[in-house]
């Protein structure tokens, strides 16, 4: 079949923009953690059916469904293993950064997840395997927010 | 888990935010292609009239226009110029905007069925220039366009229908 | 056709403005609550079928994915659908043709929505629903769309806003009997005709409100349906029907994509007098106005007549062919795709005897649950009967 098209046309795009501006909830079982982050604190939960501890919390285990009740809520250290890591080069709109941002996968002591944060070391200094700790904000300026912890420094 | 269960946030707790939340503001900035009816409809706005197409197998004059007809699933390729004046077919009074902030002069939306289409075939647009009182199903009314140096290829080139 | 479907458990959370919990908890907790209504544990699960609205309303990608552990659907097969207010009923008609096809066993409806996310109000999200090119650089809102509707289903069969009005009154009134309602009321006509004018002839008591809840409920075939419960509801017949996205080329004052797919629904069902074949219906009703356009288009009455049937009663929780006895949008909210289900599952208790302060008075037998959605297109239809 053959398309007659005027190639030639003079109107080709029309230019717009979609206003989206969301706020989230952090949720019952989300407050919970990030206030615990307010207070210094890394708080995870534990479903013992499925032996398995959720970091960060859920208010439900999604392999058996069970509501996880809050008597499994345990406070973990705020110690862990660098499992994995990334350094960030570009921002989300294809700038070049000046400093690349340097994000890691950390097995915290005693939880079955990986957490995600930034790592705060040199680009040098990274490695898989190494310990790290988390590094709090100071206390007036923490609001019940993932950046309550700036992130995450090797234990020398 | 018991039935009929939330924990609702009343307006002012949202006000307050008395609860730990994130926020975030999309960029979504577009570049829609026209396609080849739309582009063509476009130019013909821009040039001062309204561009419709004709179905070659069942013959329905269609606007806005379109380059398959969605009954028959045949190719389109005839436009055909149609009349700036119409008939209004429904319409409505808002005074309130988008997000539902009060309009200071209330907006009268309306289908207009487009003398020369088929009918029943008709555009979204604007009706100005009348009490909005006097507004009726089936009232005459007729395109004000801006003026030719001012027009862009964009269905705002009519600027309103009004009353005739 | 195939396997007999039936649904054997339901479960709903509140319906609020604004939900503390995140999208993923109140799918959580509807699913919870379908599955122990009816003592079903997630292993009994073998696919989740999940209805959401688009991700812009939430901020969130992919939001069937994000949804996906709350919908209890980890290591599941899993399908999210979305055809706008439609949703709700269609997801059962997704569920019913798991079932029916022998491909699944059991399967687990879930329908959520968080809509107060989006800000400064969620009505911005609909902005969409208009042609970026020849519709939106008018300025358009959401209401004009219901609001050019209602002023010509009105002027093509002469129709009053006070008879409309009434659909606010009686829907707002049944839902202070329900326990998840929102907008519950005991309003007038007098209340509805002079509250707030948004988008004449629409009016602020004529809308139902935006919403953050979620639905569930347990679809499992013939053979398991005793398992669940003694009391299984058939899904009798399913039907959907979309119209053209032109929506200013075809006439407003009636629903014809309503009665298509309601004529679907009715043939696999065997229904060929649906007036006196059905019992009660839940039509859907996010304005009052719906209420009797849908109520035509499901060819419940005569084009046209649906004022008289509400004027004379029959449509009451007492009368002869109640409708919307749970409270409808009206009454107990609008989370966009749990609203439908909302419907389903209130036809489900109904049909069983378990809908409480809301049971209506004959004996019911046969339902029907409809739904609409998008650009005033979507028509979704599904029968139930015990």
């Amino acid at each position: 079949m053959e398309f007659k098209v005027n190639k030639k046309r003079e109107i080709k795009h029309h230019f717009g923009q979609l206003p989206v501006e969301s706020l989230y909830t952090a949720g019952i079982a989300g407050e919970k953690f990030l206030l615990g982050l307010k207070e210094g604190k890394l708080l995870a939960n534990y479903c013992s059916d499925c032996d398995f501890v959720f970091l960060p919390p859920k208010l439900y285990c999604e392999f058996c469904f069970k509501e996880i009740p809050d008597e499994d809520w345990q406070e973990v250290e705020n110690k862990g293993i660098l499992v994995s890591y990334t350094f960030v080069h570009v921002d989300s709109n294809g700038n070049k950064l000046e400093n690349p941002i340097i994000v890691g996968a950390i097995k915290i002591a005693n939880t079955d997840t990986t957490f995600i944060h930034k790592l705060l070391d040199k680009v040098e200094d990274i490695e898989i395997g190494m310990l790290v700790e988390a590094v709090f904000a100071p206390k007036e300026r923490r609001r019940g927010s993932i950046n309550d912890i700036v992130g995450f420094r090797k234990v020398e | 888990m018991k039935n009929f269960f939330a924990t609702p946030l009343s307006e002012e707790d949202f006000k307050k935010r008395n609860f730990c939340f994130e926020t975030w503001i999309g960029n979504c900035f577009y570049a829609w292609d026209c396609g080849v009816a739309i582009g063509k409809y476009l130019e013909g706005l821009k040039n001062g009239k309204i561009i419709g197409v004709k179905c070659p197998k069942c013959e329905r004059i269609m606007v806005p226009p379109r380059i398959f007809c969605e009954w028959c699933f045949v190719l389109i390729e005839d436009f055909v110029e149609l009349k700036d004046t119409g008939r209004i077919n429904t319409f409505s009074i808002s005074y309130i905007s988008w997000d539902v902030k009060k309009l200071e002069k209330p907006q009268i939306p309306a289908v207009i069925e487009i003398d020369g289409a088929s009918p029943g075939y008709g555009i979204l647009h604007l009706i100005s220039e009348v009490d909005p009182k006097e507004v009726k199903i089936g009232m005459r009314v007729k395109a004000v366009w801006k003026e030719e140096k001012e027009r862009e290829g964009k269905i705002t080139d009519i600027k309103y229908f009004k009353p005739y | 056709m195939g396997r007999r479907v039936a649904i054997v458990g339901a479960g709903m959370t509140k319906f609020v403005r604004r939900a503390k919990e995140t999208g993923k908890e109140l799918a959580f907790y509807a699913a919870k609550a379908a599955l122990d209504s009816c003592g079903a544990k997630l292993k009994d699960i073998d696919a989740v079928v999940l209805g959401s609205a688009p991700d812009t309303f939430d901020g969130v990608h992919m939001k069937g994915e994000y949804l996906s552990c709350g919908a209890g659907a980890f290591g599941k097969p899993y399908l999210r659908c979305f055809v706008g207010g439609g949703t709700g009923v269609f997801a059962v008609a997704v569920g019913w043709y798991y079932i029916a096809s022998g491909i699944f066993d059991t399967c687990l409806v879930v329908c959520e929505e968080k809509m107060s996310s989006y800000q400064p109000h969620p009505q911005g999200a609909f902005l969409t629903i208009f042609d970026h090119t020849t519709e939106r650089p008018l300025g358009p809102n959401l209401l004009w769309i219901f609001a050019l509707e209602m002023q010509r289903y009105m002027q093509t069969y002469g129709i009053k806003k006070e008879e409309i009005a009434l659909v606010a009154v009686k829907n707002k009134k049944n839902a202070l009997d329900h326990p998840a309602a929102q907008l519950a009321a005991e309003i007038t006509v007098e209340d509805v005709l002079n509250s707030e004018v948004l988008c004449y002839p629409v009016q602020r008591l004529d809308v139902s409100p935006v919403s953050d809840g979620a639905c569930a409920i347990v679809m499992t075939n013939e053979y398991l349906a005793r398992r669940f419960t003694d009391k299984p509801v058939w899904v009798s017949g399913v039907g959907w029907c979309l119209d053209t996205a032109y929506w200013t080329n075809r006439d407003l004052a009636y629903p014809r994509y309503v009665e298509e797919a309601a004529r679907m629904a009715y043939k696999m069902a065997g229904i060929r007098d649906p007036r006196r074949e059905i019992d009660v219906a839940e039509p859907y009703d996010p304005f009052d106005y719906k209420e009797l356009h849908h109520l035509e288009g499901l060819m419940l009455c005569g084009r046209g007549e649906a004022p008289q049937l509400l004027v004379d009663g029959k449509t009451q929780r007492d009368g002869e062919l109640p409708v919307c006895p749970s409270g409808g949008l009206l009454g107990v909210g609008n989370p966009i795709a749990a609203a439908g289900l909302m419907k389903v599952i209130e036809i489900f208790w109904q049909l069983r005897g378990e809908a409480g302060k809301r049971q209506i008075a004959k004996k019911a037998k046969r339902g029907v649950a409809q739904a609409w959605g998008d650009l005033m297109q979507v028509g979704t239809v599904v029968v139930l009967e015990i």
